[in-house]
């Protein structure tokens, strides 16, 4: 048998558990308070409802790796978890460009803006040289 | 589009990082050659005096709220002067290596016909300081480069020294990304794909007098590869015609 032969002690699958429980919970109730992206959390709901799964039937793991041509099912695992962190990487790199795209012209407008609502401040050279926008 | 002739027309843009030692004097040195031009400082999160120094001077001054970086601060300061209806920019740094008096060669470049005139300091005839061989190496791959593949010969692409008419603010303003850092080979290429004629014209360039330059070793090793990617990321990019302008603003 796979189990009597890879097996995975209560007490691991009782932690896998309750890591993925803890997963679940910390990301559903920062969706409910909307303080998490909701792809981000559905990521990592995939991860924590994968942990429980691991949990709850360790050797279907074990079977779906060897189904999979893996001889040593920690190994499909570590494949799993290299994936899903480089998904997560991928998508953040791709979100943190935009919201620098994005802040970047915020902080350029407030820039132009201030300066156009501030003229005491600094007085400008020649005020009638300057054109209004077109 | 052709240059006009009044001085009216000129603003001169100066990004401005922690410069209170020299600001006042490269803004009172440019007004003094241009008197009626418009000066813009664009302080770049400054932690020095640079912004009232500027002011003081008779610039007009654009604060932003923390450091961005060298390309957002002329970014700023372009489309400033886009949005004031400018017809000729002049941009030039804040250190006191480009002397004003040059730029009139650049303006003349403007009116024989170029759309956006570089100051260069490695073209024969120019006065150039000492540079340091692995930035002005960089400097010559980055030309070699840039004249193969925009098919105009640059030796210059790195200077801040330029001056620019309605069309190239036009196309600068709405580069979707204008680098943050070093807006530099990838701008030029971007504009010359875009239509402008781009023109060098030797000028005299000074060391920077606070020597501190922003191709510092780590950042000039660095700043190749990311270079390369930026020239690869523009070739990739048909430049359009329509964008949609930050803020909204459209003409």
């Amino acid at each position: 048998m796979i189990a009597e032969v890879y097996g995975v002690t209560p007490q691991a699958r009782l932690l896998a558990c309750l890591l993925g429980v803890a997963l679940c919970g910390w990301t559903w109730t920062r969706l409910r308070k909307r303080a998490l992206l909701l792809s981000v959390g559905s990521i990592l709901t995939a991860v924590g409802l994968g942990l429980v799964a691991f949990s709850l039937a360790p050797v279907a793991f074990d079977f779906i790796a060897y189904r999979l041509g893996v001889k040593y099912p920690p190994l499909l695992y570590l494949i799993i978890a290299l994936l899903v962190l480089a998904g997560l990487l991928l998508h953040l790199a791709a979100r943190i460009s935009v919201l620098d795209s994005r802040c970047r012209r915020l902080t350029q407008e407030i820039s132009l803006l201030t300066a156009d609502l501030e003229p005491r401040r600094y007085e400008r050279p020649r005020p009638t040289d300057v054109r209004p926008g077109r | 589009m052709r240059a006009r002739e009044s001085a009216e027309d000129i603003y001169v843009v100066i990004p401005a990082y922690n410069e209170g030692r020299s600001i006042a004097r490269v803004v009172e040195r440019v007004r003094a050659f241009f008197p009626t031009s418009i000066v813009t400082v664009i302080n770049d999160g400054s932690s020095d005096d640079t912004a009232e120094k500027a002011a003081a001077a008779g610039a007009h001054v654009i604060n932003l709220p923390f450091n961005s970086g060298y390309g957002v601060a002329l970014h700023t300061g372009l489309i400033w002067a886009y949005r004031q209806g400018a017809e000729q920019v002049i941009t030039q740094d804040a250190d006191g290596q480009h002397d004003a008096a040059e730029a009139r060669k650049l303006l003349d470049a403007l009116r024989d016909g170029a759309d956006i005139a570089l100051g260069s300091r490695y073209r024969a005839g120019s006065q150039c300081y000492r540079v340091p061989v692995s930035r002005r190496l960089g400097a010559m791959l980055f030309a070699w480069l840039l004249t193969r593949l925009s098919r105009t010969e640059i030796t210059d692409p790195t200077t801040g020294f330029q001056a620019l008419n309605a069309k190239a603010l036009k196309v600068l303003v709405q580069l979707p990304d204008f680098p943050e850092r070093t807006p530099d080979a990838d701008v030029l290429l971007f504009a010359r794909r875009s239509g402008c004629h781009i023109v060098e014209v030797p000028v005299a360039m000074y060391a920077d007098e606070s020597n501190d330059s922003m191709h510092g070793l780590w950042k000039s090793l660095f700043y190749v590869p990311k270079m390369l990617v930026a020239m690869f990321a523009v070739m990739l990019n048909r430049p359009r015609e329509k964008t949609v302008l930050p803020g909204g603003g459209a003409r």
